[in-house]
Protein backbone atom coordinates (compact mmCIF):
# COMPACT_ATOMS: atom_id res chain seq x y z
CA UNK A 1 0.00 0.00 0.00
CA UNK A 2 1.36 3.56 -0.74
CA UNK A 3 1.53 5.09 2.75
CA UNK A 4 2.88 8.63 1.51
CA UNK A 5 0.05 10.33 0.49
CA UNK A 6 1.42 13.44 1.78
CA UNK A 7 2.59 15.08 -1.18
CA UNK A 8 0.04 14.74 -3.41
CA UNK A 9 -2.57 15.91 -1.16
CA UNK A 10 -0.60 19.24 -0.66
CA UNK A 11 -0.14 20.03 -4.22
CA UNK A 12 -3.91 19.71 -4.83
CA UNK A 13 -5.23 21.87 -1.34
CA UNK A 14 -2.75 24.61 -1.58
CA UNK A 15 -4.21 26.21 -4.67
CA UNK A 16 -7.77 25.64 -3.10
CA UNK A 17 -6.89 27.23 0.12
CA UNK A 18 -4.98 30.33 -0.77
CA UNK A 19 -7.99 31.31 -2.31
CA UNK A 20 -9.68 30.32 0.78
CA UNK A 21 -7.64 32.48 3.16
CA UNK A 22 -7.45 35.39 0.73
CA UNK A 23 -11.04 35.49 1.28
CA UNK A 24 -10.69 35.71 5.04
CA UNK A 25 -8.80 39.07 4.07
CA UNK A 26 -12.37 40.99 3.46
CA UNK A 27 -13.88 40.10 6.79
CA UNK A 28 -10.63 40.64 8.79
CA UNK A 29 -10.14 43.86 7.42
CA UNK A 30 -12.78 45.55 9.42
CA UNK A 31 -10.69 44.54 12.55
CA UNK A 32 -7.84 45.97 10.91
CA UNK A 33 -5.80 42.56 9.88
CA UNK A 34 -5.46 41.31 6.71
CA UNK A 35 -2.90 39.09 5.10
CA UNK A 36 -0.32 39.63 1.96
CA UNK A 37 0.15 36.46 -0.46
CA UNK A 38 3.08 35.81 1.24
CA UNK A 39 1.90 35.71 4.71
CA UNK A 40 -0.33 33.06 3.28
CA UNK A 41 2.06 30.81 2.01
CA UNK A 42 3.91 30.86 5.02
CA UNK A 43 0.88 30.32 6.90
CA UNK A 44 0.80 26.99 4.50
CA UNK A 45 4.27 25.82 5.19
CA UNK A 46 3.78 26.30 8.99
CA UNK A 47 0.30 24.15 8.63
CA UNK A 48 1.56 21.14 6.72
CA UNK A 49 4.83 21.37 9.09
CA UNK A 50 2.44 21.39 12.18
CA UNK A 51 0.37 18.75 9.74
CA UNK A 52 3.57 16.48 9.84
CA UNK A 53 5.23 16.99 13.14
CA UNK A 54 2.02 16.01 15.34
CA UNK A 55 1.31 12.70 12.24
CA UNK A 56 -2.00 13.89 10.88
CA UNK A 57 -3.43 14.34 7.37
CA UNK A 58 -6.01 16.67 6.91
CA UNK A 59 -8.71 17.17 3.96
CA UNK A 60 -10.57 20.09 2.56
CA UNK A 61 -9.83 23.30 3.05
CA UNK A 62 -7.96 23.52 6.39
CA UNK A 63 -8.53 24.78 9.38
CA UNK A 64 -6.74 28.23 8.92
CA UNK A 65 -9.93 29.41 7.79
CA UNK A 66 -11.69 29.20 11.23
CA UNK A 67 -9.16 29.21 13.60
CA UNK A 68 -9.11 33.42 11.47
CA UNK A 69 -12.70 33.98 11.49
CA UNK A 70 -12.89 32.74 15.34
CA UNK A 71 -9.54 34.77 16.54
CA UNK A 72 -9.88 38.06 14.58
CA UNK A 73 -12.34 39.86 17.09
CA UNK A 74 -9.66 39.27 19.74
CA UNK A 75 -8.53 41.94 21.75
CA UNK A 76 -4.61 40.33 22.34
CA UNK A 77 -4.43 40.22 18.13
CA UNK A 78 -2.96 43.15 15.90
CA UNK A 79 -1.43 42.82 13.30
CA UNK A 80 1.88 42.92 13.88
CA UNK A 81 1.52 39.55 16.22
CA UNK A 82 -1.68 38.17 13.63
CA UNK A 83 0.70 35.67 11.50
CA UNK A 84 2.98 34.86 14.48
CA UNK A 85 -0.10 34.02 16.31
CA UNK A 86 -1.66 32.11 13.78
CA UNK A 87 0.87 30.07 13.29
CA UNK A 88 0.93 29.20 16.41
CA UNK A 89 -2.58 28.08 17.36
CA UNK A 90 -2.37 25.84 14.27
CA UNK A 91 0.38 24.43 15.68
CA UNK A 92 -1.20 23.72 19.13
CA UNK A 93 -4.56 23.21 17.59
CA UNK A 94 -3.46 19.78 16.01
CA UNK A 95 -1.14 18.93 18.96
CA UNK A 96 -4.22 19.14 21.16
CA UNK A 97 -6.64 17.25 18.56
CA UNK A 98 -4.28 14.72 19.11
CA UNK A 99 -4.13 15.17 23.05
CA UNK A 100 -7.82 14.91 23.01
CA UNK A 101 -7.92 11.66 21.38
CA UNK A 102 -10.02 13.03 18.40
CA UNK A 103 -13.15 13.40 20.87
CA UNK A 104 -13.00 16.93 20.50
CA UNK A 105 -14.61 18.30 17.09
CA UNK A 106 -12.76 21.04 15.38
CA UNK A 107 -15.48 23.64 16.28
CA UNK A 108 -15.46 22.63 20.32
CA UNK A 109 -11.88 22.89 20.45
CA UNK A 110 -11.60 26.79 18.86
CA UNK A 111 -13.98 27.39 20.68
CA UNK A 112 -12.18 26.75 23.33
CA UNK A 113 -9.29 28.08 22.67
CA UNK A 114 -10.58 31.36 22.13
CA UNK A 115 -12.61 31.46 25.22
CA UNK A 116 -9.53 30.23 27.53
CA UNK A 117 -7.02 32.87 25.01
CA UNK A 118 -8.97 35.80 25.69
CA UNK A 119 -9.95 35.01 29.31
CA UNK A 120 -7.73 33.65 31.22
CA UNK A 121 -5.27 33.12 29.30
CA UNK A 122 -5.06 37.06 28.04
CA UNK A 123 -3.35 36.43 25.25
CA UNK A 124 -0.82 34.23 25.95
CA UNK A 125 -0.70 31.01 23.62
CA UNK A 126 2.05 29.53 26.11
CA UNK A 127 -0.28 30.00 29.08
CA UNK A 128 -3.37 28.03 27.29
CA UNK A 129 -1.33 25.10 25.97
CA UNK A 130 0.23 24.34 29.22
CA UNK A 131 -2.30 25.08 31.36
CA UNK A 132 -6.26 25.41 30.04
CA UNK A 133 -6.39 22.95 26.86
CA UNK A 134 -3.50 20.55 28.87
CA UNK A 135 -6.63 19.87 31.46
CA UNK A 136 -9.41 20.07 29.38
CA UNK A 137 -7.69 17.27 26.87
CA UNK A 138 -6.70 15.35 30.40
CA UNK A 139 -10.30 15.57 31.72
CA UNK A 140 -11.39 14.51 28.28
CA UNK A 141 -9.08 11.32 28.06
CA UNK A 142 -10.84 10.27 31.45
CA UNK A 143 -14.13 10.09 29.96
CA UNK A 144 -15.39 13.42 31.07
CA UNK A 145 -17.02 15.43 27.85
CA UNK A 146 -16.19 19.25 27.39
CA UNK A 147 -19.66 20.90 29.22
CA UNK A 148 -18.84 18.50 32.54
CA UNK A 149 -15.23 20.22 32.20
CA UNK A 150 -16.34 23.00 32.12
CA UNK A 151 -18.57 22.99 34.80
CA UNK A 152 -16.17 21.75 37.20
CA UNK A 153 -13.58 24.01 35.84
CA UNK A 154 -16.05 27.20 36.74
CA UNK A 155 -16.82 25.28 40.22
CA UNK B 1 -4.96 -6.48 -10.24
CA UNK B 2 -5.76 -3.26 -10.97
CA UNK B 3 -3.98 -0.13 -10.17
CA UNK B 4 -5.57 2.98 -9.68
CA UNK B 5 -3.39 5.79 -9.29
CA UNK B 6 -3.02 7.86 -5.74
CA UNK B 7 -4.81 11.25 -7.51
CA UNK B 8 -7.67 9.01 -8.23
CA UNK B 9 -7.89 7.51 -4.76
CA UNK B 10 -7.60 10.98 -3.10
CA UNK B 11 -11.33 12.48 -3.31
CA UNK B 12 -12.27 8.69 -2.40
CA UNK B 13 -10.23 9.04 0.58
CA UNK B 14 -11.38 12.44 1.73
CA UNK B 15 -14.86 11.54 1.60
CA UNK B 16 -14.33 8.41 3.59
CA UNK B 17 -12.24 10.49 6.13
CA UNK B 18 -15.33 12.70 6.41
CA UNK B 19 -17.58 10.10 6.67
CA UNK B 20 -15.61 8.80 9.51
CA UNK B 21 -15.45 11.82 11.17
CA UNK B 22 -19.11 12.67 10.40
CA UNK B 23 -17.61 16.10 9.26
CA UNK B 24 -16.98 17.22 13.06
CA UNK B 25 -12.98 17.32 11.80
CA UNK B 26 -11.04 18.45 8.80
CA UNK B 27 -8.21 15.85 10.22
CA UNK B 28 -7.20 12.81 11.12
CA UNK B 29 -4.31 10.96 12.66
CA UNK B 30 -1.92 9.14 9.61
CA UNK B 31 -2.80 5.92 11.47
CA UNK B 32 -6.81 6.51 11.17
CA UNK B 33 -5.73 7.71 7.48
CA UNK B 34 -4.08 4.46 7.10
CA UNK B 35 -6.72 2.44 7.83
CA UNK B 36 -9.21 4.28 5.98
CA UNK B 37 -7.30 4.34 2.75
CA UNK B 38 -6.70 0.33 3.13
CA UNK B 39 -10.34 -0.51 3.82
CA UNK B 40 -10.63 1.55 0.22
CA UNK B 41 -8.38 -0.74 -1.43
CA UNK B 42 -9.44 -3.88 0.95
CA UNK B 43 -13.22 -3.41 -0.96
CA UNK B 44 -11.88 -2.46 -4.36
CA UNK B 45 -10.27 -5.68 -4.14
CA UNK B 46 -12.93 -7.67 -3.67
CA UNK B 47 -14.74 -6.53 -6.52
CA UNK B 48 -12.26 -7.22 -8.63
CA UNK B 49 -11.21 -10.49 -7.21
CA UNK B 50 -14.81 -11.39 -7.62
CA UNK B 51 -15.02 -11.30 -10.95
CA UNK B 52 -12.03 -13.42 -11.91
CA UNK B 53 -14.01 -16.13 -13.49
CA UNK B 54 -14.80 -13.61 -15.98
CA UNK B 55 -11.83 -12.06 -17.31
CA UNK B 56 -14.05 -8.92 -18.86
CA UNK B 57 -14.02 -7.94 -15.43
CA UNK B 58 -10.55 -6.68 -14.98
CA UNK B 59 -11.07 -4.04 -17.88
CA UNK B 60 -14.61 -3.09 -16.70
CA UNK B 61 -12.65 -1.89 -13.07
CA UNK B 62 -10.47 -0.01 -15.21
CA UNK B 63 -13.12 1.70 -16.64
CA UNK B 64 -15.38 2.44 -13.92
CA UNK B 65 -14.63 5.26 -11.03
CA UNK B 66 -12.88 4.25 -8.02
CA UNK B 67 -16.08 5.13 -6.27
CA UNK B 68 -18.33 3.07 -7.98
CA UNK B 69 -15.43 -0.20 -7.55
CA UNK B 70 -15.50 0.89 -3.95
CA UNK B 71 -18.88 0.77 -3.51
CA UNK B 72 -19.40 -2.13 -5.33
CA UNK B 73 -16.50 -4.06 -3.46
CA UNK B 74 -18.21 -2.91 -0.62
CA UNK B 75 -21.49 -4.75 -0.92
CA UNK B 76 -19.72 -7.82 -1.87
CA UNK B 77 -17.85 -7.74 1.43
CA UNK B 78 -21.41 -6.71 3.20
CA UNK B 79 -22.68 -9.74 1.86
CA UNK B 80 -19.73 -11.91 2.74
CA UNK B 81 -20.00 -10.24 6.46
CA UNK B 82 -23.58 -11.56 6.92
CA UNK B 83 -23.12 -14.81 5.03
CA UNK B 84 -19.67 -15.69 7.80
CA UNK B 85 -22.54 -14.76 10.61
CA UNK B 86 -24.60 -17.09 9.81
CA UNK B 87 -22.43 -19.83 9.35
CA UNK B 88 -20.74 -18.48 12.65
CA UNK B 89 -24.02 -19.27 14.28
CA UNK B 90 -24.45 -22.66 12.37
CA UNK B 91 -21.19 -23.46 13.64
CA UNK B 92 -21.84 -22.83 17.28
CA UNK B 93 -25.39 -24.97 17.00
CA UNK B 94 -23.39 -27.91 15.88
CA UNK B 95 -19.88 -27.41 18.16
CA UNK B 96 -19.56 -30.15 20.72
CA UNK B 97 -18.61 -28.99 24.51
CA UNK B 98 -14.65 -30.29 24.02
CA UNK B 99 -12.85 -29.69 27.20
CA UNK B 100 -10.15 -27.04 25.57
CA UNK B 101 -10.66 -23.51 26.32
CA UNK B 102 -9.57 -22.34 23.12
CA UNK B 103 -11.17 -23.62 21.24
CA UNK B 104 -14.66 -23.18 23.00
CA UNK B 105 -13.61 -19.53 23.55
CA UNK B 106 -12.74 -18.67 20.03
CA UNK B 107 -16.36 -19.79 19.11
CA UNK B 108 -18.41 -18.76 21.99
CA UNK B 109 -16.55 -15.15 22.52
CA UNK B 110 -13.75 -14.33 19.76
CA UNK B 111 -15.69 -14.59 16.64
CA UNK B 112 -18.95 -13.34 17.78
CA UNK B 113 -16.87 -10.56 19.66
CA UNK B 114 -15.63 -9.82 15.49
CA UNK B 115 -19.40 -9.73 14.79
CA UNK B 116 -19.82 -6.78 16.97
CA UNK B 117 -16.60 -4.70 16.41
CA UNK B 118 -15.56 -5.21 13.17
CA UNK B 119 -15.91 -2.11 10.81
CA UNK B 120 -15.44 -2.90 6.97
CA UNK B 121 -15.86 1.01 5.86
CA UNK B 122 -13.10 2.19 7.92
CA UNK B 123 -11.14 -0.73 9.31
CA UNK B 124 -11.22 -3.32 6.95
CA UNK B 125 -7.80 -5.18 7.40
CA UNK B 126 -8.29 -4.63 11.69
CA UNK B 127 -8.83 -8.40 13.09
CA UNK B 128 -11.68 -7.28 15.76
CA UNK B 129 -12.33 -11.05 16.91
CA UNK B 130 -9.55 -13.24 19.49
CA UNK B 131 -9.16 -15.75 17.35
CA UNK B 132 -6.70 -18.70 19.51
CA UNK B 133 -8.30 -21.51 18.43
CA UNK B 134 -5.77 -23.27 15.67
CA UNK B 135 -6.61 -24.98 12.18
CA UNK B 136 -5.36 -27.60 10.98
CA UNK B 137 -4.07 -25.75 8.07
CA UNK B 138 -3.29 -21.42 8.72
CA UNK B 139 -4.73 -18.95 7.10
CA UNK B 140 -1.96 -17.01 4.95
CA UNK B 141 -2.23 -13.71 3.59
CA UNK B 142 -6.03 -12.76 4.68
CA UNK B 143 -7.22 -10.50 7.01
CA UNK B 144 -10.42 -9.06 8.28
CA UNK B 145 -13.66 -10.47 7.33
CA UNK B 146 -12.01 -12.06 4.52
CA UNK B 147 -9.79 -14.27 7.11
CA UNK B 148 -13.12 -14.90 9.08
CA UNK B 149 -14.68 -16.31 6.19
CA UNK B 150 -12.44 -18.52 5.35
CA UNK B 151 -11.59 -19.19 9.00
CA UNK B 152 -15.36 -20.48 9.62
CA UNK B 153 -15.61 -22.38 6.48
CA UNK B 154 -12.37 -24.06 7.38
CA UNK B 155 -13.55 -25.02 11.08
CA UNK B 156 -17.26 -26.12 9.47
CA UNK B 157 -15.44 -28.96 7.65
CA UNK B 158 -13.31 -30.02 10.70
CA UNK B 159 -16.22 -30.04 12.56
CA UNK B 160 -17.91 -32.59 9.47
CA UNK B 161 -15.63 -34.79 11.16
CA UNK B 162 -15.79 -34.40 14.95
CA UNK B 163 -19.25 -34.27 15.59
CA UNK B 164 -19.18 -38.07 14.04
CA UNK B 165 -17.70 -38.88 17.33
CA UNK B 166 -19.13 -39.21 20.82
CA UNK B 167 -17.70 -36.31 23.11
CA UNK B 168 -16.35 -38.48 25.86
CA UNK B 169 -13.99 -40.28 23.24
CA UNK B 170 -13.03 -36.87 21.63
CA UNK B 171 -12.36 -35.56 25.36
CA UNK B 172 -10.49 -38.87 26.26
CA UNK B 173 -8.38 -38.93 23.32
CA UNK B 174 -7.41 -35.34 23.68
CA UNK B 175 -6.48 -36.61 27.69
CA UNK B 176 -4.38 -39.11 26.08
CA UNK B 177 -2.46 -36.82 24.06
CA UNK B 178 -1.79 -34.59 26.99
CA UNK B 179 -3.34 -34.40 30.83
CA UNK B 180 -2.92 -30.03 30.18
CA UNK B 181 -5.52 -30.66 26.95
CA UNK B 182 -8.06 -28.44 28.71
CA UNK B 183 -5.62 -25.38 28.33
CA UNK B 184 -3.39 -26.38 25.05
CA UNK B 185 -3.47 -24.68 21.59
CA UNK B 186 -3.82 -28.12 19.86
CA UNK B 187 -6.01 -28.73 16.77
CA UNK B 188 -9.04 -31.16 18.25
CA UNK B 189 -9.67 -32.16 14.06
CA UNK B 190 -5.65 -33.18 13.79
CA UNK B 191 -5.75 -35.34 16.61
CA UNK B 192 -8.97 -37.29 15.61
CA UNK B 193 -8.32 -37.59 11.69
CA UNK B 194 -4.67 -39.01 12.83
CA UNK B 195 -6.49 -41.71 14.94
CA UNK B 196 -9.33 -42.17 12.42
CA UNK B 197 -6.67 -42.66 10.08
CA UNK B 198 -4.67 -45.20 12.36
CA UNK B 199 -8.00 -47.37 12.87
CA UNK B 200 -8.41 -47.42 9.06
CA UNK B 201 -4.80 -48.76 8.14
CA UNK B 202 -5.49 -51.22 11.29
CA UNK B 203 -9.19 -51.81 9.61
CA UNK B 204 -10.97 -51.57 12.93
CA UNK B 205 -14.07 -49.88 13.67
CA UNK B 206 -13.99 -46.11 13.66
CA UNK B 207 -15.99 -45.01 16.20
CA UNK B 208 -14.30 -46.53 19.30
CA UNK B 209 -11.30 -43.47 17.69
CA UNK B 210 -8.55 -44.99 20.75
CA UNK B 211 -5.97 -47.18 19.70
CA UNK B 212 -4.69 -49.63 22.06
CA UNK B 213 -0.90 -49.60 22.52
CA UNK B 214 -0.38 -53.07 21.14
CA UNK B 215 -2.13 -51.59 17.76
CA UNK B 216 0.24 -48.49 17.59
CA UNK B 217 3.36 -51.21 18.00
CA UNK B 218 1.92 -52.93 15.12
CA UNK B 219 0.94 -49.66 13.36
CA UNK B 220 5.08 -48.66 13.99
CA UNK B 221 6.07 -52.20 12.67
CA UNK B 222 3.67 -51.93 9.54
CA UNK B 223 4.36 -48.11 8.63
CA UNK B 224 8.29 -48.04 9.68
CA UNK B 225 9.02 -49.99 6.35
CA UNK B 226 7.24 -47.77 4.01
CA UNK B 227 8.78 -44.42 2.46
CA UNK B 228 7.80 -41.11 2.79
CA UNK B 229 5.57 -41.26 -0.95
CA UNK B 230 4.13 -44.66 -0.06
CA UNK B 231 3.31 -43.26 3.81
CA UNK B 232 2.02 -40.30 1.90
CA UNK B 233 -0.20 -42.20 -0.57
CA UNK B 234 -1.67 -44.37 1.91
CA UNK B 235 -2.97 -41.89 4.20
CA UNK B 236 -4.52 -39.73 1.71
CA UNK B 237 -6.19 -43.68 0.63
CA UNK B 238 -7.33 -43.00 4.07
CA UNK B 239 -8.50 -39.76 4.08
CA UNK B 240 -10.36 -40.20 0.72
CA UNK B 241 -12.23 -43.53 2.30
CA UNK B 242 -13.39 -41.90 5.77
CA UNK B 243 -14.45 -39.15 3.54
CA UNK B 244 -16.82 -41.82 1.44
CA UNK B 245 -17.97 -43.54 4.35
CA UNK B 246 -18.98 -40.10 5.91
CA UNK B 247 -20.80 -39.13 2.86
CA UNK B 248 -18.83 -35.42 2.72
CA UNK B 249 -18.12 -33.34 -0.26
CA UNK B 250 -15.11 -32.92 -2.36
CA UNK B 251 -14.40 -29.74 -0.65
CA UNK B 252 -14.01 -31.63 2.45
CA UNK B 253 -11.80 -34.78 0.11
CA UNK B 254 -9.61 -32.03 -0.41
CA UNK B 255 -9.19 -30.85 2.94
CA UNK B 256 -8.90 -33.62 5.09
CA UNK B 257 -6.05 -35.24 2.40
CA UNK B 258 -4.09 -32.06 2.65
CA UNK B 259 -4.13 -32.92 6.25
CA UNK B 260 -3.31 -36.38 6.03
CA UNK B 261 0.03 -35.24 3.87
CA UNK B 262 0.82 -32.74 6.49
CA UNK B 263 0.73 -35.31 8.67
CA UNK B 264 2.54 -37.85 6.79
CA UNK B 265 5.77 -35.83 7.18
CA UNK B 266 5.33 -35.30 10.41
CA UNK B 267 4.60 -39.66 11.47
CA UNK B 268 7.71 -40.35 9.25
CA UNK B 269 9.90 -38.33 11.32
CA UNK B 270 8.45 -39.90 14.61
CA UNK B 271 8.51 -43.37 12.85
CA UNK B 272 11.81 -43.32 12.79
CA UNK B 273 12.04 -42.48 16.53
CA UNK B 274 10.17 -44.77 17.09
CA UNK B 275 8.15 -42.37 19.08
CA UNK B 276 3.75 -42.27 17.49
CA UNK B 277 2.39 -41.92 21.05
CA UNK B 278 1.39 -38.18 20.12
CA UNK B 279 0.11 -39.38 16.72
CA UNK B 280 -1.90 -42.46 17.55
CA UNK B 281 -3.28 -41.81 21.17
CA UNK B 282 -4.61 -44.60 23.71
CA UNK B 283 -7.56 -42.45 25.27
CA UNK B 284 -7.33 -41.86 28.86
CA UNK B 285 -10.08 -41.42 31.11
CA UNK B 286 -10.92 -37.53 31.90
CA UNK B 287 -9.81 -35.45 34.93
CA UNK B 288 -13.37 -35.30 36.17
CA UNK B 289 -13.97 -38.82 36.00
CA UNK B 290 -10.83 -40.12 37.50
CA UNK B 291 -11.57 -37.28 40.45
CA UNK B 292 -14.83 -38.36 41.05
CA UNK B 293 -14.14 -41.97 41.23
CA UNK B 294 -16.75 -44.16 43.36
CA UNK B 295 -16.16 -43.94 47.26
CA UNK B 296 -18.27 -46.32 49.24
CA UNK B 297 -19.99 -44.63 52.73
CA UNK B 298 -19.37 -45.95 55.81
CA UNK B 299 -22.10 -49.50 56.36
CA UNK B 300 -24.63 -49.75 59.52
CA UNK B 301 -24.03 -52.45 61.87
CA UNK B 302 -26.01 -55.39 60.90
CA UNK B 303 -28.11 -54.82 64.05
CA UNK B 304 -29.35 -51.30 63.13
CA UNK B 305 -29.66 -52.56 59.52
CA UNK B 306 -31.63 -55.43 60.21
CA UNK B 307 -34.64 -53.29 62.42
CA UNK B 308 -34.21 -50.74 59.39
CA UNK B 309 -35.57 -53.55 57.19
CA UNK B 310 -38.22 -53.87 59.76
CA UNK B 311 -39.66 -50.69 59.79
CA UNK B 312 -39.51 -50.02 55.95
CA UNK B 313 -41.96 -53.05 55.53
CA UNK B 314 -44.38 -52.21 57.38
CA UNK B 315 -43.90 -48.59 55.97
CA UNK B 316 -46.72 -47.66 53.62
CA UNK B 317 -45.85 -44.22 51.89
CA UNK B 318 -42.49 -44.20 49.41
CA UNK B 319 -41.95 -40.75 50.24
CA UNK B 320 -41.32 -41.85 53.99
CA UNK B 321 -38.92 -44.43 52.83
CA UNK B 322 -37.30 -42.67 50.39
CA UNK B 323 -36.72 -39.94 53.67
CA UNK B 324 -35.66 -42.97 55.71
CA UNK B 325 -32.46 -43.95 53.05
CA UNK B 326 -31.40 -40.79 52.50
CA UNK B 327 -30.89 -39.92 56.10
CA UNK B 328 -29.95 -43.77 57.05
CA UNK B 329 -27.87 -45.18 54.12
CA UNK B 330 -24.74 -43.97 53.88
CA UNK B 331 -23.21 -46.84 51.57
CA UNK B 332 -24.04 -48.92 48.81
CA UNK B 333 -24.28 -52.49 50.05
CA UNK B 334 -26.67 -50.92 52.67
CA UNK B 335 -28.79 -49.56 49.74
CA UNK B 336 -28.56 -53.23 47.44
CA UNK B 337 -29.93 -54.61 50.85
CA UNK B 338 -32.68 -52.65 51.45
CA UNK B 339 -33.69 -51.96 47.70
CA UNK B 340 -33.58 -56.11 47.47
CA UNK B 341 -36.10 -55.81 50.77
CA UNK B 342 -38.16 -53.00 51.00
CA UNK B 343 -39.04 -51.72 47.41
CA UNK B 344 -41.18 -52.67 44.48
CA UNK B 345 -42.30 -51.72 41.20
CA UNK B 346 -42.50 -48.68 40.03
CA UNK B 347 -40.73 -47.37 44.13
CA UNK B 348 -37.26 -48.40 42.49
CA UNK B 349 -37.46 -45.52 40.19
CA UNK B 350 -37.87 -43.19 43.19
CA UNK B 351 -34.80 -44.76 45.38
CA UNK B 352 -32.75 -44.70 42.56
CA UNK B 353 -32.89 -41.44 41.24
CA UNK B 354 -31.35 -40.11 44.56
CA UNK B 355 -28.23 -41.97 42.79
CA UNK B 356 -25.56 -40.07 41.49
CA UNK B 357 -24.11 -40.97 37.97
CA UNK B 358 -20.90 -42.61 39.68
CA UNK B 359 -22.62 -44.82 41.92
CA UNK B 360 -25.34 -45.74 39.26
CA UNK B 361 -22.37 -46.84 37.11
CA UNK B 362 -20.40 -48.83 39.50
CA UNK B 363 -23.92 -50.83 40.46
CA UNK B 364 -24.13 -50.85 36.34
CA UNK B 365 -20.84 -52.58 36.10
CA UNK B 366 -21.65 -54.60 39.43
CA UNK B 367 -24.92 -56.10 37.39
CA UNK B 368 -23.00 -56.73 34.21
CA UNK B 369 -20.70 -58.43 36.00
CA UNK B 370 -23.68 -60.98 37.54
CA UNK B 371 -25.37 -61.28 34.23
CA UNK B 372 -22.20 -62.61 32.42
CA UNK B 373 -22.26 -65.62 35.05
CA UNK B 374 -26.37 -65.99 34.60
CA UNK B 375 -25.44 -65.99 30.51
CA UNK B 376 -27.41 -62.95 29.92
CA UNK B 377 -30.57 -63.94 31.36
CA UNK B 378 -31.89 -60.45 32.78
CA UNK B 379 -34.83 -62.19 34.15
CA UNK B 380 -32.80 -63.87 36.40
CA UNK B 381 -31.57 -60.45 38.21
CA UNK B 382 -33.01 -58.88 40.98
CA UNK B 383 -36.16 -57.17 40.20
CA UNK B 384 -34.46 -53.53 41.14
CA UNK B 385 -31.21 -54.81 39.31
CA UNK B 386 -33.30 -55.02 36.05
CA UNK B 387 -34.99 -51.87 37.02
CA UNK B 388 -31.92 -50.11 36.73
CA UNK B 389 -30.65 -51.42 33.73
CA UNK B 390 -33.64 -50.14 32.39
CA UNK B 391 -33.10 -46.40 33.72
CA UNK B 392 -29.56 -47.05 32.23
CA UNK B 393 -30.30 -47.82 28.96
CA UNK B 394 -33.03 -45.35 28.85
CA UNK B 395 -30.53 -42.63 29.85
CA UNK B 396 -28.60 -43.69 27.07
CA UNK B 397 -31.00 -43.16 24.29
CA UNK B 398 -32.51 -40.37 25.92
CA UNK B 399 -28.78 -38.59 25.84
CA UNK B 400 -27.88 -39.79 22.22
CA UNK B 401 -31.14 -38.02 20.96
CA UNK B 402 -30.14 -34.20 22.14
Amino acid sequence: MKNDFNLPIMALQKEQEVLAVKKCNEYTKKFGMTLSDAEIKELMQCRFDALKSNGRIEFGMGILPKLIYEFCDSPYIYQDNYVETLEQLQDIFYFFKNESMDELSDDELIQAMKKYFDNECQGSIEYLAETKLHELCRAIRFGNNKEQWEAEDND
Amino acid sequence: MIEHTMEEILPLLARQVNRYTSGDSSSVTNETAKDILASIYYCMDAYEKAGTENQLQEIICQREAPEMVFEKGLIIEKRKFQKAKGLMETIQKETMAIENQAMQDTIYYGIPLFFQKYDICFHACNDAGSIDYPLCHEIYNLCGIDFIWEYLKNLSLENKLINRFALKDINEILCGYSEEYESLLINVFQLVLQNVLGLTILNQNYQRLSIFPDERAYLQKYLEKLKQKELENLLCHGAEKICSEFGLDETSVFYYKKAAVNFSFQLNKNLSFQKIQSDFITGKLLKTEQQTEFEEGGKMEDSQLRKLIDEMKICRLTSDKTEMVKRYIHSLSDLKEILGECFWGEEFKEVLSLLSKEEISFLKKEIELELEFLFGKVEELEPWKQELLKIESNFIQNSSTL
